[in-house]
C-alpha cells in the first residue's frame, strides 16, 4: 500500500522506515531485496537520513521501497504521486516503469491524470464522479519499456481524447441530474 | 449555483484533519524559548548577571541595607557554602524526594489514563471533568485535609504532588496521542500491526514531545506544590526552611534557600528540554 503522503515516520531514519513492517509483522528483514530496491530507487546512501532531509520525490520513492521490501502479490497505490511537481511526478512514472519491468507487480494505481494512466498501465479503469462507478474499462497497448516521449505519439493523445470525454460526459450528466432535484 | 450546491461539490477536508494545534494546555512554547548558544552569548549573559548582582550589592552596602529588609548577596552565597552540609541538605533531600515519588505516582497514573482515554475514547467525558478540576484547583488547597488524615509526614505531601503533576501528564500526553496523524495509523494497520504494536511504534513515539512538555509542567505544578505544602503542613523540606528562617529574620539563610528551590526548578526544566532535544528533534 503507497498512500498519498509518503507516509514515513519523521523520527525513523528511512532504513528504520522500510524495516517497520518486518517488524510489525515479526518478521526477519530481507537485506537483499531491501538493497536491490534501494539501489533501483536511487536511495542508495540515504538509508540513514531522516525523511526531513530528503526531498518530496524521494521520500515517496522510500515509501515505495518500504511496500515493495514486504514483497506484497499487489501493490496498492493510492495517487501516490499528486502532491508531487510535474518534473518530479514524471521521473517517479518512469522510476515506477522500472520497478514495474524488474519485479512485475500486479500494481493497482489510482490517479486524476489521465496522461499519467495512460503512460503506465495495461488497462484502465475509468471511474464515474459520485457516485464512484464503473464507467469504462479500456485496454492500453503501447508496448514496453516505454519512455516519455510516449505522451506525443498519435495513439496516445487519441486515447486521452477518449478518455477525457468520458470523464467530462458524466460529469455533465451528474450537473443535469443535481438540477432535476 | 447556490452556495448549498458548491458545498456539495467541494470536498470536505475537516473531517480528517481534525486537531492541529493548540490542545487543552498547549505549553510548548516552555520548550522553544530562545536561550543563549556558544561561549561568546553564554558568557555575555553571565557578564550582565555579575554586573547586577554586584551592582545590588554595592547598592545595599552603600545605603546601609539592614540584613532583615535584603540580604546581599555575598552574605547568600556565603551561607549557601558554609551551612549547605548542617542547614539545606537535609530539607533538600526531603524535598527532592517528596517531589520524585510524588511526580513518580502522578505521572503513571496520569499516563496509564492517557492511553486508557485514547484507547477508549468514550471514557474521556467522564474522566476529562476531574482532570480538568484538579489542573485548575491549586493541590495545596487539599494541604490541611490530606494531613487530617495521613498526619504530618511525607504521606500528604506527596499526595498533593502526584495529583498536581500527574493530571498535567495525562492531558499532554492525551492530547499528543489523539493527535496522531491518522495517515500513520492507517500506515500502521495496512500492515496488520495490534492496538499495542500501534501504540508502541507509532502513536508513542508521535506524542513524545507532548508527553515531555507534560512532564515538564507537571513537574514544575509537582514542586511548587512541594514547596507550597511544606510552609503550609510543617515537618521539614524546603518550603518549611523558608518559613522557619524567615520568621527568625536570618535573611541570609533564607535566600541561601531560595536559590537552592530555584536551582531545582532550573535543573527540572534544563532537564526535560534536555529531552526534548533529544527525543523529539524530529518535530522541527
Amino acid at each position: 500500500m503507497v498512500f498519498q503522503d509518503s507516509n514515513l515516520l519523521p523520527w525513523r531514519t528511512l532504513m528504520q522506515n522500510i524495516e517497520l513492517p518486518f517488524q510489525i509483522k515479526k518478521q526477519p528483514v530481507n537485506r537483499e531485496l531491501i538493497e536491490e530496491l534501494l539501489e533501483v530507487a536511487g536511495l542508495k546512501g540515504f538509508e540513514n537520513s531522516y525523511p526531513g532531509e530528503l526531498s518530496g520525490g524521494m521520500k515517496q520513492r522510500g515509501s515505495i521501497v518500504r511496500a515493495l521490501a514486504q514483497d506484497p502479490e499487489v501493490l496498492l497505490m493510492d495517487e501516490p504521486f499528486g502532491a508531487l511537481d510535474a518534473f518530479t511526478r514524471e521521473e517517479m512514472n518512469l522510476f515506477l516503469l522500472k520497478v514495474w519491468a524488474k519485479t512485475k507487480k500486479t500494481i493497482v494505481f489510482v490517479t486524476h491524470s489521465i496522461s499519467e494512466a495512460i503512460f503506465l498501465s495495461d488497462r484502465i479503469w475509468v471511474m464515474s464522479p459520485r457516485p464512484g462507478r464503473l464507467a469504462r474499462v479500456i485496454d492500453v497497448k503501447f508496448e514496453r519499456p516505454r519512455n516519455i516521449d510516449l505522451q506525443f505519439e498519435p495513439d496516445f493523445i487519441s486515447i486521452l481524447k477518449e478518455i477525457r470525454t468520458q470523464v467530462e460526459g458524466s460529469k455533465i450528466e451528474k450537473d443535469t441530474s443535481n438540477d432535476h432535484r | 449555483m447556490t452556495t448549498d450546491n458548491l458545498a456539495n461539490k467541494i470536498p470536505d477536508f475537516n473531517s480528517s484533519a481534525k486537531i492541529q494545534s493548540g490542545g487543552p494546555v498547549d505549553v510548548s512554547a516552555l520548550t522553544t524559548v530562545r536561550l543563549a548558544k556558544g561561549f561568546k552569548e553564554i558568557s555575555k549573559v553571565f557578564l550582565l548577571a555579575i554586573i547586577v548582582f554586584t551592582l545590588l550589592e554595592f547598592i545595599l552596602l552603600w545605603t546601609k541595607t539592614p540584613l532583615y529588609i535584603f540580604p546581599r548577596p555575598t552574605l547568600v552565597i556565603k551561607s549557601l557554602f558554609h551551612d549547605f552540609g548542617s542547614l539545606y541538605y537535609q530539607p533538600l533531600l526531603q524535598t527532592v524526594q517528596e517531589f520524585f515519588v510524588g511526580l513518580g505516582f502522578g505521572a503513571s497514573i496520569g499516563l496509564a489514563l492517557a492511553v486508557l482515554v485514547t484507547l477508549k475514547p468514550g471514557l474521556d467525558i467522564f474522566i476529562s471533568p476531574y482532570i480538568i478540576i484538579m489542573v485548575t484547583t491549586p493541590m495545596i488547597a487539599l494541604i490541611p485535609f490530606l494531613m487530617l488524615k495521613f498526619g504530618f509526614g511525607m504521606t500528604p505531601r506527596v499526595i498533593a504532588v502526584a495529583l498536581a503533576s500527574g493530571p498535567m501528564v495525562m492531558i499532554n500526553s492525551a492530547t499528543g496521542f489523539r493527535r496522531t496523524n491518522a495517515e500513520l495509523i492507517a500506515l500502521g494497520r495496512s500492515y496488520g500491526a495490534t492496538e499495542f504494536q500501534l501504540f508502541r511504534k507509532i502513536r508513542f513515539p508521535f506524542a513524545l514531545p507532548m508527553i515531555i512538555v507534560g512532564f515538564m509542567v507537571g513537574s514544575i505544578f509537582g514542586l511548587l506544590t512541594a514547596v507550597g505544602s511544606e510552609m503550609v503542613g510543617g515537618g521539614g523540606g524546603l518550603g518549611n526552611r523558608l518559613i522557619y528562617f524567615s520568621s527568625l529574620v536570618r535573611m541570609a539563610n533564607f535566600g541561601a534557600v531560595l536559590v537552592i528551590v530555584a536551582t531545582f526548578g532550573v535543573a527540572l526544566y534544563s532537564f526535560f528540554t534536555f529531552l526534548n532535544r533529544k527525543y523529539a528533534s524530529w518535530q522541527v
